[in-house]
C-alpha cells in the first residue's frame, strides 16, 4: 500500500528548494522530482522528525552529516507518514519521558552534590590539610594577612595596628608579660610550626587565627577579660585551630564549595542567593565542628600549662550575655552557643593543679599593652 | 563589554539575504507565538529551581529552537539542531579546563605574595580573554547548529585571534571612555561576519564605525558627559588635601560639615553628575540598544544579499515599559501570595513551633522560606524579562529586516563543518553566554 502526495525537499547539497512527489510505502519514504527522477529513498528506521513550525512535518536523516530535509505541509500525508514510520525523536527534547528522565537525573545530581558538600568536602579538606607543607601554609597565611590587616585596621588616628611595638619601658614589660603567657601554652601544644601571636588595636572581644600559625588577639579581649586565665583560655582555643590547621582547611573548604556550588550548580537567575545561603550554612556547620574541637584542645592545653581550663567557658558566657543571646540565628553562628560550649568545656576540664599564669603587675601591664607606649 | 556584547547576544540569528536592489526586498517574518514561549519559559524556570540550574541546558536549547523556528525568511524558517546534551558535555569539559586555570591563578597569587593585588588584575585579564575566546567559539557552535534550506551555517577564523583582537580593542575603548567603541564593534563584527558562511556563501559586514558614532554620540554626551564634567569640576574645585584631613572625623555628615563652601560645591557637582549619568543611563538604554541593533542589522551581508532594518525605537521603549508594568503586577501578586503562605504556615505550625523564641526549627524554617521565596521571585522576574523583553526584541528585530538580493541564497552549495560545544560551556561557566 503506497500513500502519495507532495512536499518540499532540500537535498542537503545545495540550497535549492524543490517541489517533490512523496511516496510512502511499507518501510521507506521515496522522494522524487515531478519528472520521476528519484532524489531520496529514506528507510523509516533512519528518519527523525525535526522541529518545525506548526502544521508542517519536517523530517531528516538521523546521524547524517548533511542536513537534507523533507517538509510535508499536507496534514493527512504527514499523519500517514508518522503513523507508518513511528520515528523516534532522536533529538530527545520534545517527548515527555525524556524530560522526566532529565529532571530525575538532575535531582540525583543535586543530591550527590549536596551530600558531597555536607560530608565529602570537610572529609577531603581534613585529609589534605595535614599533608600540605608547612612552608605553603605559612605563605598562604602571609597572603591572607595582607587582606586581613586592611580589613581590620580601620582606625584613623595613625597609631600602629599592632600593639606593644614601641620602645617605652611599659611596652617592653607588656611584651614580656605576653611572651610569658604564651610560652607554656606553645610548648605544651607541641606544634610543627612557630606561632606568631600579636595583640591588635581592635575594640571587639575576639581573637582570630590565620593559616600558618598567625593569631591576632584583639585588644578588646584583654580589656574585657576578668582574669588572665580567660585570655589564656582563648589563646589555647586559637592554638587549637593552629594545631588542627583549621585555617588551611577552611581555605580548602571554601574552594571546594565554590567549585561545587559556583560552577556545577546554581548558575541560573536567582542562583546567586541560593549559593550564598548554602555556603553560609555549610561553612558555619563545618566551623562549628572545628570550634568544638578547638575548645577541647584549648582546655587540655590549659590543664597542661597549669591554668584554669574552665576560664574559656566563663568568658564565652559573659560575652554572650552582653550581646544578648539569640541575636543571630542558631545555625548561622560560627561558634556554637556559649552555653553549650561552656558545658562541653566543663565536662572535658580535668581538675588541675593550678598556678598563677602571670603575676598581678604583669597582668596589669598586659591589659594596657595598647595604651602604653 | 557594552556594544560588543549587545551585538554578540544578537549575533545568534544569522541573517539572510540576497542580491541586487532592483527586485523588491523581502521582509522577514516572525511566526512565533508568545503563549507558547510563556509556557516554555515558566516550565523551564520551575524546573531550573528544583534542579538548581542543571535544567538550563534544556531550557536554552528549547528557547533557541523556538526563536529560530519563529524566524521566517521567504517562507522558510531557520532550524536549530543543537541538543542539550551537547551543551551539558561542553559545560563539563569547560569546567575541566577552568578548574586548573583557577587553581593556577590561586597558586600564582600565593607565589607573588605582596603582589597579590596585581595578581587579581592578571586573573581578571586572563578570564576576560577566556570569555572572548569562549564567545567566539560559542558563536561557531550556534552557527553550525543552524540549518536553513537543508544547509548549515558555519564559522571559520580563530577564537584565539578573535580574543586577542577583542582585548587589544579594549585599550582604546577604555582610554577614550567608550568613544572608540563603535570602531571596536565594527572591527570585531567584520571579523565575525567575514568568517561566517551559509554553505559556501561567505558573509561580510558593511556597517561603518563612523555611522554608529554619529548616531550614538548624543547618547554618549547625555550619559558619560555629566560624569566627566562632575569629576573635572570636583578635581578643579575641591581642595583634596583638606578633604582628606577631614576623613576619620566620623560619619559622612560630619565630614561634609567640616568642608569649606567651595569644596561642598565641588562635591555637589560630582554627586550631581554621577546621579544624572545613572538616571540618564536608565532612560536612554533602550534607545542605545535600538540604535546599535538597527546599525548592526543594516550592516549584515551574505554573499550579495544585503540586510536593511527599519527598526523603530518606540518598540524598544514599549517592551521595557511593558516589562516594568508586568514586574509591578507580579510583585504585588507575589507579595499577596507570600503573605498568605506565611499566614497559613504560621497557623498550621503554631502548635508545634514556638515562634516567639529563637530555636533551630524556627530559624531554619524562616531562612528556608526566605530562600525559596527569593528564588521564586527572581526566577519569576527573569521569566517575565525573557518573554516580554528578550523575545519581543527578537521579534522586533526580525520584523524590521528587509533583505535585498535574496536570490543569492538560492543556489548555495554545502560546505560542512561542525563544532563542539566546549566554547558554549566555557561561556556558560564564565557567565559570558548569550542565547
Amino acid at each position: 500500500m503506497t500513500t502519495t502526495g507532495t512536499g518540499i525537499f532540500y537535498d542537503g547539497v545545495t540550497s535549492d528548494r524543490r517541489k517533490v512527489a512523496v511516496e510512502i510505502d511499507a518501510d521507506a519514504v521515496r522522494v522524487s522530482e515531478p519528472g520521476g527522477i528519484l532524489l531520496a529513498h529514506w528507510r523509516f528506521a533512519d528518519i527523525s522528525p525535526l522541529t518545525a513550525p506548526a502544521g508542517i512535518l519536517r523530517i531528516g536523516l538521523a546521524n547524517a552529516t548533511g542536513a537534507a530535509r523533507l517538509e510535508i505541509r499536507d496534514q493527512a500525508l504527514g499523519a500517514a507518514l508518522l503513523a507508518r514510520a513511528k520515528p523516534t525523536d532522536r533529538t530527545g527534547l520534545t517527548d515527555r519521558p525524556t524530560r522526566v528522565k532529565v529532571v530525575a537525573f538532575s535531582l540525583a545530581a543535586v543530591a550527590t552534590v549536596v551530600g558531597g558538600a555536607i560530608w565529602g568536602i570537610p572529609l577531603l579538606a581534613g585529609r589534605i590539610a595535614p599533608h600540605l607543607p608547612v612552608a605553603l601554609e605559612m605563605r598562604l597565611g602571609a597572603a591572607i594577612d595582607i587582606d586581613m590587616r586592611q580589613a581590620l585596621d580601620t582606625s584613623a588616628d595613625g597609631k600602629p595596628f599592632e600593639c606593644g611595638t614601641g620602645d617605652a619601658p611599659r611596652a617592653e614589660v607588656a611584651r614580656a608579660a605576653f611572651a610569658k603567657l604564651v610560652a607554656p601554652l606553645e610548648e605544651a601544644a607541641g606544634l610543627t610550626l612557630p606561632l606568631r601571636i600579636l595583640v591588635v588595636r581592635r575594640p571587639d572581644v575576639n581573637a582570630i587565627t590565620l593559616p600558618g600559625g598567625r593569631i591576632y588577639v584583639f585588644n578588646g579581649l584583654l580589656t574585657k577579660a576578668g582574669e588572665v586565665d580567660e585570655v589564656a583560655g582563648v589563646l589555647g582555643h586559637e592554638i587549637g585551630h593552629v594545631a588542627h590547621r583549621d585555617g588551611t582547611k577552611s581555605v580548602l573548604e571554601t574552594a571546594g564549595l565554590s567549585v561545587l556550588f559556583g560552577m556545577l550548580l546554581g548558575d541560573f537567575t536567582g542562583g546567586g542567593g541560593v549559593i550564598i545561603a548554602a555556603r553560609t550554612v555549610l561553612q558555619s556547620a563545618y566551623s562549628r565542628a572545628a570550634e568544638a574541637a578547638a575548645d577541647e584542645f584549648g582546655a587540655n592545653l590549659m590543664y597542661k600549662a597549669g591554668g584554669d581550663p574552665r576560664a574559656l567557658g566563663a568568658i564565652l558566657l559573659r560575652i554572650a550575655d552582653k550581646q544578648g543571646a539569640g541575636a543571630a540565628p542558631h545555625f548561622l553562628l560560627d561558634h556554637p552557643q556559649a552555653q553549650e560550649r561552656a558545658e562541653a568545656i566543663a565536662r572535658i576540664a580535668q581538675p588541675s593543679p593550678m598556678r598563677a599564669l602571670l603575676a598581678p603587675p604583669e597582668w596589669e601591664a598586659l591589659k594596657s599593652i595598647c595604651t602604653g607606649g | 563589554m557594552t556594544i560588543a556584547d549587545r551585538v554578540d547576544a544578537a549575533a545568534d540569528f544569522i541573517p539572510p539575504d540576497t542580491l541586487s536592489p532592483p527586485p523588491s526586498p523581502v521582509r522577514l517574518r516572525f511566526v512565533g507565538h508568545r503563549g507558547d514561549y510563556w509556557r516554555l519559559m515558566i516550565r523551564g524556570g520551575a524546573l531550573q529551581a528544583i534542579t538548581l540550574g542543571i535544567y538550563r541546558f534544556w531550557l536554552f536549547t528549547d528557547m533557541r529552537r523556538s526563536l529560530w523556528l519563529s524566524t521566517e525568511i521567504e517562507g522558510e524558517t531557520l532550524e536549530y539542531t543543537g541538543t542539550a546534551v551537547e551543551l551539558l558535555t561542553g559545560f563539563l569539559i569547560a569546567i575541566g579546563i577552568l578548574i586548573p586555570v583557577y587553581a593556577l591563578l590561586f597558586v600564582a597569587s600565593l607565589e607573588f605574595g605582596f603582589l597579590s593585588r596585581l595578581s587579581g588584575i592578571v586573573a581578571f585579564v586572563v578570564l576576560a580573554g577566556f570569555g572572548q575566546y569562549a564567545a567566539f567559539r560559542a558563536r561557531r557552535y550556534r552557527l553550525t547548529r543552524t540549518v536553513f534550506r537543508g544547509l548549515r551555517f558555519h564559522q571559520g577564523g580563530s577564537a584565539v585571534h578573535y580574543a586577542v583582537r577583542a582585548m587589544l580593542w579594549w585599550i582604546p575603548v577604555v582610554i577614550t571612555l567608550g568613544l572608540a567603541s563603535p570602531w571596536a564593534t565594527t572591527n570585531l563584527e567584520r571579523y565575525k561576519m567575514r568568517n561566517t558562511f551559509f554553505g559556501n556563501l561567505g558573509g561580510s559586514f558593511a556597517g561603518r564605525g563612523g555611522r554608529l558614532f554619529g548616531r550614538g554620540i548624543l547618547i554618549w554626551l547625555l550619559v558619560v558627559g555629566p560624569i566627566i564634567a562632575g569629576f573635572a569640576a570636583a578635581v578643579a574645585v575641591i581642595d583634596w588635601a583638606s578633604v582628606m584631613r577631614t576623613f576619620g572625623r566620623g560619619n559622612l555628615f560630619e565630614i561634609i560639615a567640616a568642608m569649606s563652601g567651595k569644596d561642598r560645591i565641588g562635591l555637589a557637582l560630582l554627586v550631581g553628575g554621577v546621579t544624572w549619568s545613572i538616571l540618564a543611563g536608565f532612560v536612554v538604554y533602550p534607545a542605545y540598544q535600538a540604535i546599535v541593533m538597527k546599525w548592526w542589522l543594516g550592516g549584515l551581508r551574505l554573499g550579495s544579499a544585503a540586510a536593511a532594518s527599519d527598526l523603530r525605537m518606540r518598540h524598544y521603549y514599549g517592551a521595557y515599559l511593558r516589562y516594568l508594568v508586568y514586574l509591578l503586577l507580579f510583585s504585588i501578586a507575589f507579595s499577596i501570595a507570600a503573605g498568605a503562605a506565611i499566614g497559613l504556615g504560621y497557623a498550621a505550625l503554631g502548635g508545634q513551633i514556638e515562634f516567639d523564641r529563637s530555636s533551630l526549627s524556627r530559624d531554619g524554617l524562616a531562612a528556608g522560606s526566605a530562600i525559596i521565596a527569593y528564588v521564586i521571585y527572581i526566577l519569576g522576574c527573569s521569566t517575565i524579562y525573557q518573554v516580554v523583553v528578550k523575545m519581543r526584541l527578537w521579534q522586533v528585530a526580525v520584523e524590521s529586516m528587509l533583505i535585498s538580493g535574496i536570490a543569492a541564497l538560492d543556489h548555495v552549495h554545502a560546505s560542512e563543518a561542525t563544532a563542539s560545544a566546549v566554547g558554549e560551556g566555557l561561556a556558560d561557566a564564565l557567565g559570558a553566554g548569550g542565547i
